[in-house]
């Protein structure tokens, strides 16, 4: 059964990227359908997934009476708001967009937030556990361009020397993440070859 | 005609060919008639054989031939027996080379056999039995007889050629010394007669001369036959048995009394033998060396090579193998068994270099299966209360450097003077679209985000709904295209002649990734067929033409993921070239967006607050990026402020001489 999972995934792999490199008839009636039918699935693999959230989690916290079975009452019922919302005012209408963005949007912002006060209070301590030369420089970095995006610099602009060593300064990112770029581009190869040829099995679970 | 041998590989040639057919060396041309030079150095030599033999007063040099010497004892002797003995004598003493223990250990039996009974009967010398002679000479006639060789009564000359021609090297009386009696059938069948009449003279001049002499000192006059040998060549008839007749052969058959005079003369003869062996080598090398032709010698890589090495490496070769196998005389095929070249031998396994082997092994690491993720322990001590303190300090400094500039309108901030290129080229971008052709707003941004991203986009959104220009709104996530229509709601406001309705296609989420946008650009109507309210897009006024994405006015792309940037920047490149793509970013996607804009892939982009404020600068238009910015500037500021104090405190505290305090107490 493995090897039939195998080959479906790696034909279906194949006819897709080949139909991304080739602009041909043939290879785009073979790659829509099996487009609509990932989405499908997906679709569908996220209603298992919410289902299996709501019955095999939280549910069976209310039956066994967990001692946080408040939050999973809070839960089923934001769920079943909002499935009822979607599925008789549509995702087009205004009302229902503003349940969701005023509810997910403050909530993953709060969550931003956190995450910024938690990296200033790690910077604090970046030397006290990397006492290296690396750690110096990361510590330097991390002020000198906090201070340059501030803007507080913009007096340089009249000095001829100052603005071109910040100009220059402004380039260091774009240098790092041309960087970035290429080793997101071989790891995204290395991914799609590991599919491709079986030896990466996301789909048996 | 008389046939040559060869001096180098001792083989028999015709007489008239000039090399030797089997070695190709120069054959030795007949000789000349003797010169009046060489009479006289034979007459010298045979008056110095005699004196030394004889011990008899050397006679004149004129005398010998005509007059014979006077005598007792050479009255006695007949005339013809004289010659014959100092022919004989001659004989052995031209034969230098022959080695001094051949006589001792190989001694055939018919020599010994010879040697006993002459011992035992004269013991007298030769010289003084005189009657023994006359009675041996019919022994010795018998002998001739039997050898058919001429008798006294023949010719003189006859007889003499004859026995001059019976002279062979000792050499061959070995190779007809076998132990069948092989030579007595030789002798029987003719063989000797046939080979004394065409036995040619393989010597040189000076062998000649010694001849020659001895011809002279026996008071034989030179016949014309022997001064001129190679005149008339005589046919070449069985040559083989004729060079192998040996000299013993006429010493087997010599009369009794002649065998003692043999005895007598032995002493004398082998005291002479070792001294005349050096000399004869000497002149034989002479002779051979002089012999060899120049194209030999050239071909010789030493000239001290002997003669007896050139024999040697002469030697008919015989193949034992292959189609020539038997045959002598052939060349033997080269050998080829230390030549052989054998082929390359493939192993099975791949050969690789070491650079291969390490690409390999970087390209096997690849393709493994990631390693599985750590998971972190959940026993981790929690934080100190000096720990807690400090982060309650920070969290309520950077509450107050965020709300402080809001609450009190006089904080004023620094401006930046110097507006990106970026930013000026997206505004001069948006103001150069066609009010007619609507523009794609591509969405992929998560709801944490959002809010950095829609003040951001709010600068761009404003400025295209006030020019009227339509929008195509999508999303590569689920979350995007509702809160892009929230912004784009936003964005109209109250606007009267600016319609969300009419002016504004939600066409909801697109799946795929870069599938589906790679699908889009090929076929928008076609990959996006309804919008978010179910609404075919092709029954649309604005978008209804809308059959690819050259009939769009520019494609914006919101995200805080610079990686979806980079796949619409791919798709859209690849496809329609010519479309104008700008970009509205997060500042952390910033630096990821830029190689693009400095490709040329995207004609500007905003990142970030400061990005907004730069445009809402350049537009003169206040928006929600000049009324934060204080607060962010302020923020940034305070950041970094913290992070440089909380950085050297920790690098005093945690210095190696305040742990070495610390553990000692």
């Amino acid at each position: 059964m493995k090897v039939v999972n195998v080959a479906i995934a790696v034909l279906a792999g194949l006819i897709v990227l080949l139909g991304y490199f080739f602009n041909s008839s043939g290879l785009h009636e073979l790659r829509s359908p099996l487009l609509d039918w990932a989405v499908t699935l997906s679709g569908i693999a996220g209603l298992v997934a919410i289902l299996n959230l709501v019955f095999g989690v939280h549910l069976k916290r209310l039956r066994e009476n967990h001692p946080r079975k408040g939050s999973s009452v809070v839960i089923l019922i934001s769920f079943a708001v909002t499935l009822l919302a979607g599925i008789f005012l549509g995702p087009a209408d205004e009302g229902f967009q503003k349940l969701v963005t005023h509810v997910q949007v403050p909530i993953e912002s709060s969550l931003m937030a956190v995450l910024a006060i938690t990296l200033v209070f790690a910077a604090l301590k970046i030397l006290q556990r990397h006492r290296n030369w690396m750690g110096f420089v990361f510590f330097l970095s991390v002020i000198l361009f906090l201070v340059l995006n501030s803007g507080v610099l913009a007096f340089t602009s009249e000095v001829p020397f100052l603005r071109d060593i910040l100009s220059s300064l402004h380039q260091i990112p774009v240098a790092g993440a041309r960087g970035i770029l290429l080793g997101i581009a071989l790891g995204s190869l290395a991914t799609g070859i590991r599919v491709i040829i079986g030896s990466d099995r996301p789909y048996n679970g | 005609m008389a046939d040559i041998r060869c001096l180098i590989c001792n083989r028999v040639n015709d007489s008239s060919a000039e090399h030797c057919w089997y070695c190709h060396t120069i054959l030795p041309k007949p000789t000349g008639p003797l010169t009046q030079k060489e009479r006289d150095k034979l007459a010298s030599l045979k008056n110095k054989i005699t004196s030394e033999n004889n011990n008899v007063p050397e006679p004149p040099v004129e005398e010998p031939k005509k007059t014979p010497p006077a005598g007792s004892t050479e009255e006695e002797v007949p005339e013809w027996l004289a010659r014959i003995r100092r022919l004989k004598q001659a004989d052995e003493l031209d034969q230098p080379y022959r080695p001094s223990d051949w006589i001792d250990e190989d001694q055939p039996d018919w020599l010994v056999k010879l040697q006993q009974p002459v011992v035992e009967e004269t013991p007298e010398t030769a010289e003084t039995s005189t009657p023994a002679g006359k009675f041996k000479k019919p022994a010795l006639d018998e002998s001739l007889q039997i050898h058919n060789l001429p008798r006294e009564s023949d010719d003189s000359e006859e007889y003499i050629a004859s026995l001059l021609n019976a002279i062979t090297p000792a050499a061959s009386v070995d190779r007809l010394r076998t132990p069948g009696g092989e030579l007595e059938e030789l002798v029987e069948n003719g063989w000797y007669n046939q080979s004394a009449q065409i036995q040619p003279l393989p010597v040189g001049s000076e062998d000649r001369d010694d001849l020659e002499s001895d011809a002279l000192s026996a008071g034989v006059e030179i016949p014309v036959y022997i001064e001129e040998p190679a005149q008339e060549p005589e046919p070449a008839v069985n040559t083989e048995p004729a060079q192998e007749l040996p000299f013993p052969l006429f010493v087997d058959n010599l009369p009794d009394w002649l065998s003692t005079e043999e005895t007598t003369k032995e002493s004398s003869i082998e005291g002479k033998l070792d001294a005349d062996i050096t000399a004869g080598e000497i002149s034989e090398q002479k002779i051979e060396k002089g012999q060899l032709p120049a194209w030999l010698q050239s071909l010789r890589p030493s000239a001290a090579r002997s003669i007896e090495e050139s024999a040697s490496e002469s030697t008919p070769v015989l193949d034992d193998r292959g189609v020539l196998a038997g045959i002598a005389g052939t060349l033997p095929g080269a050998n080829l068994s230390g030549r052989v070249i054998k082929p390359v031998d493939f192993a099975q396994e791949l050969r690789a270099t070491a650079q291969q082997r390490k690409n390999a092994d970087l390209f096997q690491s690849l393709l493994q299966a990631p390693d599985e993720p750590v998971v972190m322990s959940t026993d981790q001590k929690t934080a100190s209360p000096a720990g807690r303190f400090v982060r309650f300090i920070v969290t309520i400094l950077v509450l107050l450097a965020v709300i402080l500039p809001i609450l009190l309108p006089g904080f004023s901030v620094i401006v930046p003077v110097l507006f990106p290129t970026e930013v000026v080229n997206t505004l001069g971008t948006i103001q150069a679209l066609s009010a007619d052709k609507p523009v794609l707003v591509a969405a992929h941004f998560e709801a944490g985000l959002a809010g950095e991203i829609d003040w951001t986009a709010q600068p761009v959104l404003k400025q295209l709904v006030s020019r009227g220009i339509p929008l195509a709104l999508t999303s590569t996530n689920v979350q995007g295209f509702t809160v892009l229509q929230d912004m784009v709601a936003q964005a109209i406001g109250n606007d009267p002649v600016y319609s969300m309705d009419v002016n504004v296609m939600n066409l909801g989420y697109l799946p795929g990734g870069s599938i589906g946008m790679g699908a889009l650009v090929n076929d928008p109507l076609k990959t996006l067929p309804f919008t978010t309210d179910l609404q075919p897009v092709g029954e649309s006024a604005v978008f209804g033409t809308l059959n690819s994405l050259s009939d769009l006015g520019a494609l914006i792309i919101l995200t805080d993921n610079p990686e979806f940037a980079r796949i619409w920047v791919e798709q859209v490149d690849g496809g329609n070239a010519g479309l104008p793509i700008l970009a509205v970013v997060s500042s952390q996607a910033a630096p990821l967006v830029q190689p693009y804009f400095a490709s040329g892939q995207i004609n500007g982009y905003i990142s970030g607050m400061s990005g907004a404020l730069f445009y809402e600068m350049l537009t003169m238009r206040a928006g929600s990026a000049t009324a934060r910015f204080n607060s962010y500037q302020l923020s940034l500021l305070l950041v970094a402020v913290l992070i440089f104090a909380g950085g050297t405190v920790s690098l005093i505290l945690a210095s190696p001489h305040s742990a070495k305090k610390k553990e000692a107490g």
